[in-house]
Parts: structure tokens; C-alpha cells; sequence
């Protein structure tokens, strides 16, 4: 009796405490704010000169930028939501890619494995971008800060949050001080927005990507019929069963690949477990894994908003 | 007649500028009428200017203090050097919770004169007409009543079920 007792105050303790997974937010500078500043690298992407931000020459040389991230992960860590340091994150991958091209295997000399798609994905990311923008413009009057600070959902590419203000022309503060009092202005109003995205997600489900595709040496495709219906049906009829409120949308769907956006997933399964897009797109993998179906399916993610399954093999 | 026009527009849109920049208070001071200015956000606390048109001689700091406090847990503030300030508390769940413990928030010996600081009346005595609004500034320690809130389980965390 008394150990009956006990593993029912365990398991009332663990369901109570059982809490969402949080989700990563990181600060970068917007890129226009890099163009503006020459923070940008030129490459050849396939014949198509394209620039990307150089983020890391950002933090290097500007003065401003350390001030504002660093003002910024304060006001968020009083929150209860220390960001991820996008500094260090850059640092941190530098240190990693060095030790892993370092380390052999000390019987038969072999090094790490690492697949192309690996050696991409080796960059800094989150679950939230917060993206900041600020300019210093002079009037007559005096210095006039434009701050403009923003949220992206990195998954689904929604802009979840911003605030964006012009400060008074100001002569006597200097520019650090002005920007201080532009966060402290903007900071409200965003971390409001925040909150009703954190709402919405606890109680709409968390928003998610879902891709299928199939390796081009399957013999099938997601229009094959299994019993009458198309494998696409099949995906349908599953995503129904397992969404939140059933929402969900397939905005594209071919014989070669299937695109579901907006994807509710809830944020608990069945054991009160947290779960992510991989745990979710697990749950599918295991039901085309199984009878009638009996297919391999590779599961992959990005973050924890995107899973993409590839039917054929693993 | 056109520069009549002209002028009469120019009235029009001086008054919409300024009764926008100027925020009512919230039902705890009715009978004063008051209302109030944002005038900018330091360090986690905001510094309102309020004042009172209706009986405004007996409109005291202690009590456009807690005017500034609800202003700041009940009303959006909206001014050039504020940006648009969302009110601490919005749903509905949290204005039943804080009106369960409002009453002794505002009481005598109530927790409120926590998060005032640096008041100060802003209009001199002498020369103050009957009619002539008594003006007050007041910090409010909004980034403390926020914990305090949340502390109190009237609001919620950012990070609140994660």
C-alpha cells in the first residue's frame, strides 16, 4: 500500500512538472543593417554572385552591436529566456570543426564521420531569430535613434513579434545611452508579442513543417494505390488523426513529394512527454513502417519546427 | 476663405496630436478625471506625468501615484518618447486575479509605494488657480511590478510552461 501511495505521488509530481520544450532564441543584426555597415561576404553560388552576412566580422569590428545584443540578453534573462549567444555559437562551431578534424580513432586511425548535409548544417541557429535594426540620423535638433527589433519563427519563417520606434532628437546623451533607452522602449511591446506566440502555441499545438519525399530508386511514389487509396490519402487521414483541432496544410502534393504547412502539433503526447517535429514525424515513420505498408523511411530535422521524412530507404 | 480653412485644419489636427499623446487614467480615479503623458523609459521604470482636470485642487501626489500605477497595469501608453507600451496585465484571467488583491495593493500600509519613486509636483502653489490642474510626475517601477505580478501569480512568465 505504501508503495502504491508513493509511485502516486511520483507520478502526480512528474505529470505536474512536466513542461514544454523550450524553444532557442538567438539576436543577429538584420541584413540590411550588414549591407549598410560593409558586414557582408560576396560568393558564387552556381554562377549567381550572392552576399550573406558576415556575422563574425560584425561582432569583431563594431562597436555598437555588443552593446545592444548584450543589453538586450539582459532584459530577456530577467525574463526567465537567456538567449542563445550567437558570438559564442560562431566560436563554439570553430572549435568543434577544428577538434573533429583532429581526432582519429586511436586503433585504426580513422576520423569523425561527417556527411556534406552534416558540414552545412554546421551553423549557428535557433528555434527564434531576433533580428535587430537601428540607425543614428542627425537633425537640427539633435542625435534621432530608428530602432526596429523583431521575431522569426526560423522554422516557418512568421514574424511572431516586433516593435519599431523613432526616439526624440536628442543633443545631450551619447549614442550607447540612446540606444539603451531605445531597447528599454521596444522591449515591452515585443516581449508582449512573444508571450501571445507562447500562448497561441500552448493552446493551438506548436506549429510545424512536415516534408515527405522518396528516393528516386523507390518503386513506388505517393500517388501509388495500397488498398484502394493513394499513400497521400494515407498522409491525410494520419495528419487528421494527430493534429491539433486537425489543422493542418498540405499546400503541395505530387507523386514525388508532399509539402504540409502550418502543422499543429501538440505539445505533450500520449505519456505527457514533450514533444518536437521529430517525435511527432517519429509517430508517422512507425505508421508506414508497419503493415500494410512495411516501407523504410529516413527521418530527418531542422531545429525542433521541421522533420522531413524520405520514403524508400533509410 | 481658404486660409480660414487651412486654419481651422491645422486647429483640428493640433488637438488630434495632442489627444493622442494624452492617456485617460483607468477606473480607480473617476472622480478625479485624471490623465496622464508618458515621458520616457529608464533603467525598467517609466516616468508618467498625470494630472487631474476635475477638482484639482484636492487631487494629492499619493494619489496620482496610484493613478500612475493602475495607468501602468491597466492601460497601453502610447507616446513618442514611450513607443506603445502594452498594459502589464490584459487578459482577462489576470484583471479578475488583480482585483482580488487590489484593494489591499492600494491600501494604506499596501505594497504599492513600492513601486513609486522620485514624485514630485510639477505645478508651483503659488499663483495655482482653483481651476488650474495640479501636475505630478511619478516613475513607476513597472520592470518590479512586473515580478511582483508574476510573484502573486496575477500574471504569468515569459517563460511560463516552458
Amino acid at each position: 500500500m505504501k508503495h502504491v501511495f508513493f509511485y502516486l505521488i511520483l507520478g502526480i509530481s512528474y505529470l505536474s512538472f512536466s513542461q514544454a520544450k523550450k524553444p532557442t532564441l538567438m539576436i543577429l543584426p538584420s541584413d540590411n543593417w550588414c549591407e549598410q555597415r560593409y558586414f557582408m561576404t560576396e560568393f558564387d553560388n552556381q554562377g549567381t554572385k550572392q552576399k550573406v552576412p558576415n556575422y563574425k566580422q560584425a561582432f569583431q569590428e563594431d562597436t555598437e552591436i555588443g552593446q545592444v545584443i548584450s543589453k538586450i540578453g539582459s532584459l530577456m534573462i530577467d525574463r526567465g529566456f537567456p538567449l542563445k549567444d550567437a558570438e559564442q555559437e560562431l566560436k563554439a562551431i570553430e572549435a568543434r570543426t577544428a577538434e573533429d578534424n583532429m581526432t582519429t580513432s586511436t586503433s585504426s586511425g580513422s576520423g569523425i564521420s561527417e556527411s556534406p548535409l552534416d558540414k552545412l548544417k554546421n551553423k549557428a541557429k535557433a528555434d527564434i531569430i531576433i533580428q535587430i535594426w537601428w540607425k543614428v540620423s542627425k537633425t537640427d535638433n539633435g542625435k534621432v535613434i530608428s530602432f526596429v527589433l523583431e521575431a522569426f519563427d526560423a522554422y516557418t519563417s512568421k514574424r511572431i513579434a516586433a516593435s519599431t520606434g523613432n526616439g526624440s532628437p536628442n543633443n545631450t546623451e551619447i549614442v550607447p545611452v540612446l540606444l539603451q533607452n531605445a531597447i528599454q522602449a521596444n522591449i515591452d511591446p515585443f516581449v508582449s508579442q512573444l508571450q501571445a506566440h507562447f500562448d497561441d502555441m500552448f493552446n493551438n499545438g506548436r506549429e510545424i513543417t512536415l516534408t515527405l519525399k522518396k528516393w528516386s530508386s523507390w518503386d513506388k511514389d505517393f500517388e501509388t494505390e495500397i488498398d484502394d487509396k493513394e499513400i497521400t490519402d494515407y498522409v491525410n487521414e494520419w495528419l487528421q488523426k494527430n493534429t491539433v483541432k486537425n489543422r493542418f496544410n498540405m499546400s503541395d502534393a505530387s507523386e514525388n513529394k508532399i509539402r504540409c504547412e502550418q502543422v499543429r502539433i501538440p505539445l505533450y503526447d500520449n505519456n505527457n512527454n514533450p514533444i518536437d517535429a521529430r517525435q511527432f514525424a517519429k509517430g508517422m515513420q512507425k505508421y508506414f513502417k508497419a503493415a500494410p505498408f512495411n516501407f523504410e523511411v529516413k527521418l530527418m530535422t531542422r531545429g525542433l519546427g521541421e522533420a522531413i521524412l524520405v520514403f524508400g530507404e533509410k | 476663405m481658404f486660409l480660414d480653412i487651412f486654419v481651422f485644419m491645422k486647429i483640428i489636427i493640433t488637438f488630434a496630436f495632442f489627444f493622442s499623446i494624452i492617456n485617460y487614467c483607468p477606473a480607480l480615479a473617476q472622480k478625479f478625471n485624471c490623465q496622464y503623458e508618458c515621458q520616457g523609459i529608464k533603467d525598467g521604470s517609466i516616468e508618467l506625468v498625470v494630472w487631474s482636470t476635475k477638482k484639482s485642487n484636492k487631487y494629492t501626489l499619493q494619489q496620482a501615484q496610484k493613478d500612475a500605477l493602475m495607468a501602468v497595469i491597466k492601460t497601453s501608453i502610447s507616446s513618442k518618447n514611450c513607443q506603445n507600451q502594452p498594459p502589464l496585465i490584459k487578459e482577462e484571467e489576470a484583471i479578475i486575479s488583480f482585483k482580488s488583491i487590489q484593494k489591499k495593493f492600494f491600501s494604506k500600509n499596501g505594497d504599492w509605494k513600492m513601486f513609486v519613486s522620485n514624485s514630485e509636483e510639477l505645478t508651483s502653489n503659488l499663483n495655482q488657480s482653483e481651476n488650474q490642474p495640479k501636475k505630478y510626475k511619478v516613475f513607476v517601477l513597472k520592470s518590479e511590478l512586473r515580478k511582483y505580478l508574476e510573484n502573486k501569480n496575477v500574471t504569468k512568465p515569459l517563460n511560463n510552461g516552458f
